[in-house]
């Protein structure tokens, strides 16, 4: 104990020091974690980004305060990969359910308790998983790059990230939120539709009602077809005794299985024809929704009838004789064209359902302009090429051909259509030549027709301009082959890659524009500086092999707008735009001055652009070169927003009268035309002339450029193409076919030598649709998810000097400021020591 | 050396004070952020005296440079993308400065303790915190002074195009808490040992575990990580402020690491009289 008293009194305050020590860092850490789980309750932030692109927007809250119990609910999986693949390479995902998880909580402090939020979760047995409940909510799942084997399969994860918004009887979906950037954009365009949907679903009330009946007998006959035909082939190999056939053959078990419930089906079936009848008739003809819908429950009944008869009747052994295939191999055919058919109706039903108070948005087809759907019609009647086939088997494979290109741009269209404006929730429909213009669109967009347009197109056009609504023309008088492709002139070798030319194009919409004051010059704009590139495919010869390699051209054909009116919705926010072959717009001083006139000049060319007439050389470095030799004309105007009390271009003049249709038979689902006769034309004629309106006000946007996106058009590619001329099989007719795939592959190619810009131009054409249809609000909000800003066209030298002086000038500063530091210490200490 | 600090503060009945001072009481302490800043004051001038600085500020540099410029693979040529935008500057400097910022504080305490002078400085009229306090502030303004060098980067871009300046004053900002936050680790592992090898390891693991290696290591035990947990990760908590967004919830996380790390420190040195 000797040891022990001397040490006591210093061990006593140690010991104290040492528990107040321990105490005050767990105090600290116990602090700070309850401060920040304080603070994960709230929602406290500071946008600094110059444009509050994190903030919600006036608009945005304004739609979140407009509807009163808007139940959304939240689907999130509960395992987000790290990345996920896209054509556009990988995404992260790092942070991004917060971001959403944040902005729906945005949404709901703005609503002002208009708002509820469930959280979807997996907790209560039997709801299934959040991916199940997220895809039966109509989600649209994603995939990573990770894969697990189960039960022997390689399985990629399936997760989901979006929401589900109801309002009274309405409701829409935000199938997949992987972009933060569009988040506001996206959510506040759900609300406003929500109201729009509600307030005209009453108007609608019965269609809708017809179309649910229609759509719920259509839902039982497949769910009990497939229910029939699901066999368990385990459990029937067990039970198959010694019959092998049946315990080997699953679809002769399916057969088997669909016979024995035969009686059942029909009771649920049967019933679908007298539907078709009864729903269906009263949504005929009602709108284009509800025909589609009854012509997918119609062919789903065909169907089924097919499958009724081939199947036949309950307890029946013997095979059809006449079938040329036996049952058991027809059948489960059979069942999954029925199921692949119940998505169609399901599709048309959703559409139908989503219809009320869609605005429609017009595409004017027939002129070789942008025009995203495929055609109806077949490119060759199929009775009239065998005819014409059948004693030259060449000219038939020269026909097949021609078809098939025929096929492929129809697809290619109706993909171009279905992608970048229905799944985008654009409703758009197109508008053929001599067609009336339904009273349903609200807007009408003349996309870069390269053929002119007939007088009475052009008088359609005039009547809907002055019907109050928009109408949007982009203008391409310009055609630029950059190394294209083209039949070669000895027809033993193989097809040119080197076409370049530049031609001009036979639209006529600088004489409508003329009409209303606005002139479309016909001169291609050029730049200097503010230029894009150009993507340009290369056959490069390395050690005798031939490799393909791409490069970028800054292109002197494709100006970047950098000035743009802030005061309009439509470029507010716009911070650049490559406008590929673009000539300019100039408004007359009469119609600049007309105070009743809005006129804007929404983009604008730079300073240095130049306005020049061709011969212009296409090849980059020459064209460049050209450029730069040429004293600046601009800045020019490249796109014109006009609103006011418009003139009708026909106003005292004899109005055009309809073109005749043409009597094509029965249409593509086999329905009977009506024929149109002269009596029709000259009553059309007489209501055109009651109807006509000699001024009224309309909102017009002119853009010199197509963005970008040329048309694909069958009258292009196939050009020549005549199926009386083709009976003599010559050099010509090889020559023509080497046309005609040239053709199609130079759309490929031109699309791809720009498509790097496509990203942002998409942007402001969806801007402009938006705003020709009078969702202006979006407008704005859509642009904030634009966070791009360019950095100007700098030359590779330039480049490197600028990277050398950033990458040394600092560490040279360091470097230097620390030996002046080491100089002077070394002084001190000299005279310390003196 | 850094003991330049003890010795402006040291009144001179105990200047020359041994280490069997540590058993006896100390004089009364300074309560005022004053000691504070003259230690910073004078952590920063040895700093700046010894060529750690320059050499970890050159490679910061060049290093963020040329991340800025290339990218990781070397091919993301930051001109060719022709945006003008700071992002690659905030998606790099954090790993650079994840790495740089542990050498820089490996010898805040290690080196002091390794010398002896640590013994000196805490005989004097300093709190164990305001003296970690110092030392934190003097590496804080090396960072700062790392930090106005990328200036160039943000200048070169303004130059060229008209980058978001609020996105940019944003992503600054994250960048100095979490530098912030990784100088206050690196103090915490320089509190743990003499050797200056091991606490430049140490504060390096420890910075790469909180700004990458959090969802891995918590993924290898949790399956779904749960969300509270995920908040550990620098990397989320970063991603707001180069958008130019500053958050609450991220500013108080980097706050509160940094208090922890500085309590920590305080404890660790506090924890040399129990012995």
């Amino acid at each position: 104990m000797a040891t022990a008293t001397p040490a006591s009194p210093a061990a006593a305050p140690a010991t104290r020091s040492r528990t107040d020590a321990v105490v005050m860092l767990g105090a600290t850490i116990g602090i700070a974690v309850v401060i920040n789980a304080l603070a994960l309750q709230t929602s406290v932030r500071l946008d600094l980004t110059e444009q509050k692109i994190h903030t919600l927007s006036d608009a945005s809250v304004a739609a979140a305060q407009a509807l009163d119990n808007v139940a959304v609910t939240v689907y999130v999986s509960k395992k987000l990969p790290e990345t996920i693949p896209t054509p556009q390479g990988k995404v992260p995902l790092r942070g991004i359910e917060r971001s959403f998880r944040d902005k729906i909580d945005e949404y709901l402090r703005a609503s002002g308790g208009h708002m509820s939020i469930a959280y979807a979760d997996d907790n209560s047995p039997g709801v299934g998983t959040i991916e199940e409940q997220g895809e039966a909510a109509k989600l649209e799942p994603f995939s990573s790059t990770e894969a697990e084997v189960t039960g022997g399969q390689l399985k990629f994860a399936r997760f989901v990230m979006g929401a589900t918004f109801h309002y009274k009887t309405v409701h829409e979906v935000l199938p997949k939120a992987l972009q933060p950037g569009f988040y506001e954009f996206e959510i506040t365009k759900i609300l406003l539709r929500l109201k729009e949907k509600h307030d005209n679903a009453e108007l609608m009330k019965e269609p809708l009602a017809h179309g649910k009946a229609l759509f719920e007998g259509v839902k039982a006959c497949n769910e009990a077809v497939q229910k029939a035909a699901k066999v368990d082939e385990k459990e029937a190999d067990t039970t198959a005794g010694l019959n092998l056939k049946a315990a080997t053959d699953p679809t002769q078990k399916r057969l088997d299985a669909l016979k024995l419930a035969r009686p059942d089906l029909d009771k649920v079936c049967k019933p679908v024809g007298d539907l078709v009848t009864k729903e269906g008739g009263p949504l005929k003809g009602k709108n284009q929704f509800g025909d589609n819908l009854v012509q997918a429950a119609n062919q789903f009944r065909e169907a089924w009838d097919d499958l009724a008869q081939t199947v036949g009747p309950a307890g029946s052994a013997e095979p059809d004789k006449k079938a040329v295939m036996p049952p058991h191999i027809v059948v489960p055919q059979l069942v999954n064209v029925l199921e692949q058919l119940f998505r169609e109706v399901d599709r048309a039903h959703q559409t139908l359902t989503d219809s009320p108070g869609r605005k429609q948005i017009g595409f004017l087809c027939g002129h070789d302009e942008f025009c995203p759907f495929g055609e109806a019609e077949p490119f060759v009647q199929e009775q009239l090429a065998m005819m014409m086939a059948q004693n030259n088997p060449m000219m038939k494979q020269i026909v097949q051909a021609a078809t098939q290109i025929a096929q492929g741009i129809d697809e290619t269209n109706g993909r171009i259509g279905d992608n970048l404006f229905t799944k985008r929730g654009y409703s758009i429909r197109r508008v053929d030549p001599g067609e009336p213009i339904g009273s349903d669109i609200s807007a009408l967009i003349v996309y870069a027709p390269r053929k002119a347009v007939s007088e009475y197109t052009k008088f359609q056009l005039d009547q809907f301009l002055l019907s109050g609504r928009a109408v949007v023309m982009l203008a391409q008088e310009w055609e630029v082959a950059l190394m294209n492709m083209a039949a070669s002139d000895d027809i033993g070798n193989d097809m040119r890659t080197d076409y370049t030319a530049m031609t001009a194009t036979t639209s006529n919409l600088g004489d409508i524009l003329k009409g209303w004051g606005i002139e479309l010059k016909k001169e291609p704009i050029l730049d200097s500086e503010h230029v894009d590139t150009v993507r340009v495919m290369q056959l490069v010869n390395r050690g005798g092999l031939q490799f393909q390699t791409q490069q970028d051209f800054p292109y002197g054909l494709i100006p970047v707008a950098v000035d743009f009116d802030r005061s309009h919705p439509l470029t507010r926010s716009l911070s650049n735009l490559a406008l590929p072959y673009t000539t300019s717009l100039e408004v007359t001083t009469a119609l600049r001055n007309d105070k009743r006139f809005e006129v804007v000049d929404v983009i604008k060319s730079s300073k240095t652009s130049v306005r020049k007439a061709p011969p212009i050389p296409v090849i980059p470095p020459a064209l460049n070169e050209l450029v730069k030799r040429t004293p600046p004309t601009g800045p020019h105007t490249l796109a014109l927003y006009v609103r006011g009390p418009f003139p009708s271009l026909f106003a005292g003049k004899e109005l055009p009268k309809r073109p005749k249709r043409e009597d094509k038979g029965k249409d593509p689902m086999g329905m009977e035309r009506p024929k149109d006769t002269d009596e029709n034309v000259d009553n059309d004629w007489a209501l055109a002339k009651r109807q006509f309106r000699a001024e009224g006000s309309g909102k017009l946007l002119v853009v010199a450029s197509n963005l970008g996106i040329e048309g694909l058009s069958r009258a292009t590619v196939l050009s020549g193409f005549d199926l009386s001329k083709l009976t003599q099989f010559s050099a010509d007719t090889i020559k023509l076919y080497q046309q005609w795939q040239a053709g199609f592959q130079n759309w490929q190619i031109r699309i791809g030598q720009v498509s790097h810009l496509l990203g942002d131009n998409l942007q402001f054409l969806y801007n402009v649709l938006d705003w020709a249809s009078s969702h202006e609000a979006l407008v704005a909000i859509r642009s904030k998810g634009d966070t791009r800003r360019p950095l100007e066209q700098i030359e590779n030298d330039d480049a490197r000097r600028l990277r050398l002086g950033a990458l040394l000038g600092a560490p040279l500063l360091l470097v230097g400021a620390g030996l002046a530091r080491w100089r002077m210490r070394r002084r001190r200490d000299a005279a310390l020591q003196v | 050396m850094s003991n330049t600090a003890t010795e402006s503060l040291a009144p001179s009945p105990t200047r020359g004070a041994s280490a069997t001072a540590i058993a006896t009481p100390r004089p009364p302490r300074a309560s005022s952020m004053r000691p504070v800043i003259t230690i910073a004051r004078r952590e920063m001038a040895a700093t700046f005296d010894s060529p750690i600085a320059y050499i970890a500020g050159t490679v910061f540099l060049v290093v963020t440079g040329l991340l800025f410029f290339f990218g990781v693979s070397g091919a993301d040529d930051f001109f060719a993308a022709r945006e003008a935008t700071l992002r690659p500057l905030f998606e790099y400097a954090p790993w650079v400065l994840a790495v740089i910022l542990p050498a820089v504080t490996m010898r805040l305490l290690a080196e002091e303790k390794k010398a002896g002078t640590l013994e000196l400085l805490v005989t004097l009229p300093v709190t164990d915190l305001q003296i970690v306090l110092g030392k934190l502030l003097g590496a804080v303004g090396f960072l700062a002074v790392a930090l106005l060098l990328t200036g160039v980067f943000p200048l070169l871009v303004a130059m060229k195009g008209a980058p978001d300046l609020g996105a940019v004053a944003g992503g600054y900002l994250g960048l100095f808490l979490v530098g912030t936050a990784f100088l206050s680790l690196g103090l915490m592992t320089s509190t743990w040992t003499h050797n200056q090898i091991v606490a430049f390891i140490v504060g390096l693991l420890l910075c790469a575990f909180f700004w990458t290696a959090t969802d891995a290591l918590l993924k290898a035990v949790f399956d779904p990580v749960p969300s509270v947990l995920q908040l550990l990760n620098f990397q989320n908590q970063f991603s707001d402020f180069s958008k130019g967004v500053v958050d609450l919830r991220n500013v108080l996380y980097f706050v509160a690491v940094t208090a922890v790390g500085v309590a920590v420190s305080t404890y660790s040195l506090q924890s040399r009289q129990w012995k």
